[in-house]
């Protein structure tokens, strides 16, 4: 019997009264669970206070739920929409392009431009290999073949790499050379490495494409018995300007990309310009190809994007300066936005549910204490503060450095003591976010002239 | 500034005594003259003994190709480059060069291409005895090659291998001198006969296991050769069956006899190192690899069919232990008794302990050793017996697995005594050693090793009894200033192994665990000792940080 585990989230943090919430759970060892809604009335379980507390209520989210094991994908990517498959090469190809890796030894495959499917083993691409080596891998289903580079990679410094594939004689050449300025990398030109590469062979056996799998930038497709296809073999680095061409390049042609010329026209299948469909707020998710095809990649789990580039001359700080030089993209293998999980139940809040804190009912006073009386006992307690645990400050500094916020609901003055909402009445036909801003502004017109009665005291 | 000379003599005379010294010395006795520099040069100087450290400093290592396109070539009908050759950066010089991953391939060549030329070098005095003794070890050494399969990577304890050839060889002479079969035909016969008897006494050997199965099958082996020797049919009569066809044309001049000798026997070893290549390395040696001796259970219940895989290679080997009959039979024209006696099971035995048990260059240099001692120092007589005794003893005595072996062997001994030698020197939390400098390539770490070392020295002054008694009074909070030092650096450290509270329930029941470090793997409990409030539980945390920076 394995252990139970269930972990769930929610799609927001907050809801009102008659808004929908979307509960998303995954279970282990188990495909059922019982759920109970209630309402924390006391949290702390310290022995000093009443203890923990709580009270049920009814609603139509207690009960059973199913729940299955659910999977995140991990990573950020981009996936090229190409629903005629233009990508599916069943000829010669190249493939080119900007990288910066920042972990290149890392024990594992790390793909960078692909068209692969790990399950099945069909399609091409190229990655680094689980050594550090650039790698072209071509695989027709049943064999893969392989062409490794010559140097291994080194972290963190821009790259120029390409493969080009001769469907009919099998040649297949790898071009690495480092694109190294004194800028744009982490090592500058000082450092004597030699960054060339350029291997070349004749594959025994030749790429086979499936109809379904996607190209991807930063990952391959890969699958799993529960957990259907997802994307593996995430990247680590940055990656800019990027292409496919359905010929093969000459080394002379990938020099001249590599130099920053615009590829030949006519082979090309897809260019994606990283730098395309800059704004001055930004830029989406969408990696615009600027071939003939127009197949956009579009980003998932949020690959940075106005990265500083390849041709990056350290001069310009910002994009907004010069946006070509921020065509490069961060992809990190452990990044996540959003977990995607399935809902497991979708909850609609009645309208009259009262949430813990805004109950009229229970605005009651426990107690009152005279201030001045315990600013001795207050003085001796340390205020637990999460982001800051060496600067600590007493609970009665922090009363007199008013570094709290709070919600006057109640004022003292000739009428007694009544709430704000005892003459602060809603309107006719009055909204309700209307009637409860004005309360609020009631509320800090009162903590303003608290205020100045304060800093009126000392003006003497 | 070693141009400055010292003086010798320990007298300082006033250069301005020509123009008269007076109220001044002429000459002085004064101390021997110290250089001034030698101050600055000693407070300089870098006082750690160097040793050559690193490693292989001197071994040729070839450059990159840069611009040029490298061509890998492949065996051609595998994905498999010539060499296994990897470029890497030099992590001293950042030079790219290249390292050959496994030289084997290398001494394989060389040592094939040597015994492929060295009928034309040879001096002709020695000529004859050598190469017979070539063509012998040609045979003797893909026989040894099949034994090594059934030894090594089917991990079967057969000594039947020779009554095997034997058999194959007895039955195809007779067979080639009363139906006249021609020499081609005799090796098709053998392997049909090694077939058989292979699977005889394959069936053993899935019931019997190690040293029974090792006494069954050499009681097969007498079995053969008391059959043999009393069969009138093979001619017990002679010592051995002589008469079976040949391809060495007696017609031919001697030496061109011996020539065809000793190249068919090494045509042989290349056929059988193929087969042991395509047996040993490929899905049939990579399934009983996995299943290794003691641990047959485990494999099994991962799904891997061993048996099937074990007898699978012995039947193989018999195959071509009996095509190695048959080609012993057409090769001398038949056979002797001998090679059913104990003596020559023996002889195989030490043959391929010697080299390493399991291993091709085990199997072959062992036979090599052993026909040199045996077949060429004829002269020593009876000596070569307690040659071969002594090495046996030796290598059985000293070394873990053959000559082989020698290489794991010392760089295991050489990394125990590495080990051994840091750990007397190393200390917890201390610094880095100068051989494990060249180790790191973040050269960071030894500078940050260092900073902690002092660090650690101070703040074990500090240490006292009132910290300790005001942090039992106060584990959060204020502190003076001796004890929050302390407790700066305990709460910067590194996350595995730092001590952390564990709540077993809330405001009762607090334990002391420590972090894995390892994203994923959770954190193990160091004592058992229950704390009944947290504070408890932070001084006892602290207690125990203490004793770990006193201890180290």
């Amino acid at each position: 019997m394995a252990e139970i585990k269930l972990f769930g989230y929610t799609n927001k943090l907050s809801v009102k009264p008659g808004e929908n919430i979307d509960f998303h759970v995954s279970a282990d060892g188990t495909n059922s669970a019982d759920a109970q809604l209630v309402r924390i009335i006391h949290g702390d379980e310290h022995p000093n206070g009443p203890g923990y507390m709580d009270e049920e209520i009814e609603s139509d989210l207690n009960g059973k739920w199913d729940v299955k094991k659910q999977f995140t994908q991990l990573g950020s990517f981009l996936r090229v929409n190409d629903p005629n498959n233009l990508l599916a090469i069943d000829g010669d190809f190249t493939i080119f392009g900007y990288i910066n890796p920042s972990t290149p030894h890392t024990g594992a495959h790390q793909w960078l431009f692909c068209r692969w499917d790990n399950k099945t083993n069909k399609g091409y691409g190229i990655g680094i290999n689980k050594d550090g080596y650039l790698e072209l891998v071509v695989g027709d289903g049943k064999e893969v073949d392989y062409l490794v580079s010559e140097l291994p990679l080194v972290k963190k410094v821009w790259y120029f790499v390409g493969a080009t594939f001769n469907y009919k004689t099998g040649e297949a050449t790898l071009y690495q050379e480092g694109v190294v300025n004194r800028y744009n990398s982490l090592l500058g030109k000082v450092v004597p490495y030699d960054y060339r590469s350029h291997t070349k062979t004749t594959f025994r056996f030749k790429q086979v494409n499936d109809s379904q799998t996607p190209f991807i930038i930063a990952g391959a497709i890969d699958d799993h018995e529960l957990r259907g296809k997802f994307v593996s073999g995430t990247y680590a680095g940055k990656i800019d300007r990027h292409g496919v061409c359905n010929k093969v390049l000459s080394k002379e042609e990938l020099d001249k990309i590599c130099s920053g010329e615009f590829p030949d026209k006519n082979s090309l299948v897809a260019y994606w310009d990283t730098t395309e469909g800059h704004t001055e707020n930004g830029i989406g998710n969408d990696v615009i190809d600027v071939g003939p095809n127009k197949l956009n990649s579009t980003g998932f789990n949020h690959p940075v994007r106005c990265m500083t580039g390849w041709n990056w001359s350290g001069k310009n700080d910002c994009f907004r300066l010069s946006p070509k030089e921020y065509g490069g993209i961060d992809f990190h293998p452990d990044a996540i936005t959003d977990a995607g999980w399935d809902v497991a139940k979708t909850f609609t809040l009645p309208e009259d549910l009262k949430s813990g804190v805004d109950n009229a009912k229970r605005e009651s006073t426990y107690f009152w204490i005279w201030y001045p009386s315990i600013r001795n006992e207050l003085n001796k307690h340390l205020v637990f503060n999460d982001r800051n645990n060496n600067n600590r400050i007493s609970f009665d500094a922090l009363l007199i450095n008013r570094r709290f916020s709070s919600y006057i609901y109640k004022y003292d003055n000739i009428y007694g003591d009544r709430t704000i909402r005892d003459y602060i009445r809603q309107r006719q036909g009055e909204d309700k976010f209307q009637y409860q801003l004005r309360l609020i502004m009631e509320s800090e017109r009162i903590k303003k002239e608290i205020l100045d009665f304060e800093v009126d005291m000392w003006g003497y | 500034m070693s141009d400055i000379k010292q003086k010798k003599n320990k007298t300082w005379k006033n250069p301005l005594a020509v123009w008269g010294s007076k109220g001044g010395n002429h000459e002085v006795p004064t101390p021997e003259y110290k250089n001034p520099h030698q101050i600055w040069k000693d407070t300089k100087a870098f006082k750690v003994p160097t040793n050559k450290i690193g490693r292989f400093h001197y071994e040729y290592k070839s450059t990159n190709h840069g611009e040029k396109i490298w061509n890998r070539l492949r065996w051609w009908p595998t994905r498999r480059t010539i060499l296994w050759t990897q470029g890497v950066y030099n992590r001293k010089s950042l030079k790219p060069e290249k390292i050959r991953k496994d030289k084997r391939p290398i001494f394989w060549f060389l040592s094939l291409l040597f015994l492929a030329i060295v009928p034309f070098i040879l001096p002709d005095g020695y000529k004859n005895s050598l190469l017979t003794a070539g063509g012998i070890f040609g045979i003797y050494a893909s026989i040894n090659l099949c034994w090594t399969l059934v030894i090594g990577t089917a991990g079967i304890f057969s000594l039947a291998t020779y009554a095997i050839v034997g058999l194959s060889a007895f039955l195809t002479t007779w067979l080639s001198i009363n139906l006249g079969l021609p020499w081609w035909m005799l090796p098709m016969i053998g392997m049909i006969v090694g077939l058989a008897f292979g699977i005889i006494i394959a069936l053993p050997a899935l019931r019997l296991d190690g040293f029974y199965y090792g006494l069954l099958t050499l009681g097969l082996n007498e079995l053969c050769r008391v059959f043999i020797t009393t069969s009138h049919a093979f001619g017990a009569a002679s010592g051995g069956l002589y008469g079976a066809d040949t391809f060495i044309n007696e017609n031919w001049a001697p030496m061109t006899q011996t020539l065809v000798q000793y190249y068919s026997g090494f045509a042989l070893l290349i056929a059988a190192l193929f087969l042991f290549r395509f047996v040993d390395a490929k899905r049939l040696g990579r399934i009983l690899k996995l299943a290794p001796e003691k641990k047959e259970a485990f494999a099994e219940a991962s799904g891997v069919d061993y048996k099937r895989a074990r007898v699978t290679v012995f039947l193989i080997s018999s195959i071509a232990l009996g095509f190695i009959g048959g080609f012993y039979a057409a090769y001398y024209r038949g056979s002797a008794f001998d090679i059913f006696s104990f003596h020559t099971v023996i002889m195989g035995l030490a043959m391929i302990t010697i080299g390493g048990i399991g291993r091709a260059d085990g199997a072959v240099a062992g036979t090599l050793i052993i026909v040199i001692i045996d077949r060429v120092l004829v002269e020593l007589g009876p000596y070569r017996y307690i040659i071969i005794g002594l090495l046996m003893m030796f290598i059985i005595l000293f070394l873990k697995n053959g000559l082989f072996g020698i290489r794991k062997q010392f760089r295991d001994w050489r990394d125990k005594k590495k080990g051994e030698a840091r750990s007397t020197r190393l200390e917890r939390g201390g610094e880095m050693l100068p051989e494990q400098a060249t180790e790191t390539d973040n050269k960071d770490e030894i500078y940050r090793k260092r900073y902690d070392k002092m660090q650690r020295e101070f703040l074990k002054t500090l240490i006292c009894d009132e910290i300790i008694e005001e942090h039992k009074s106060k584990p959060l909070g204020q502190h003076s200033e001796a004890l929050e030092r302390v407790l700066y650096y305990f709460r910067r450290g590194a996350m595995n192994d730092k001590y952390v509270v564990k709540c077993e329930e809330p405001f009762k029941k607090y334990k002391i665990m420590a972090l894995s470090g390892v994203r994923g793997r959770s954190p193990r409990l160091v004592e058992d000792k229950i704390y009944n409030t947290v504070n408890e539980a932070y001084h006892g945390l602290f207690l125990r940080r203490v004793q770990d920076l006193m201890e180290a």
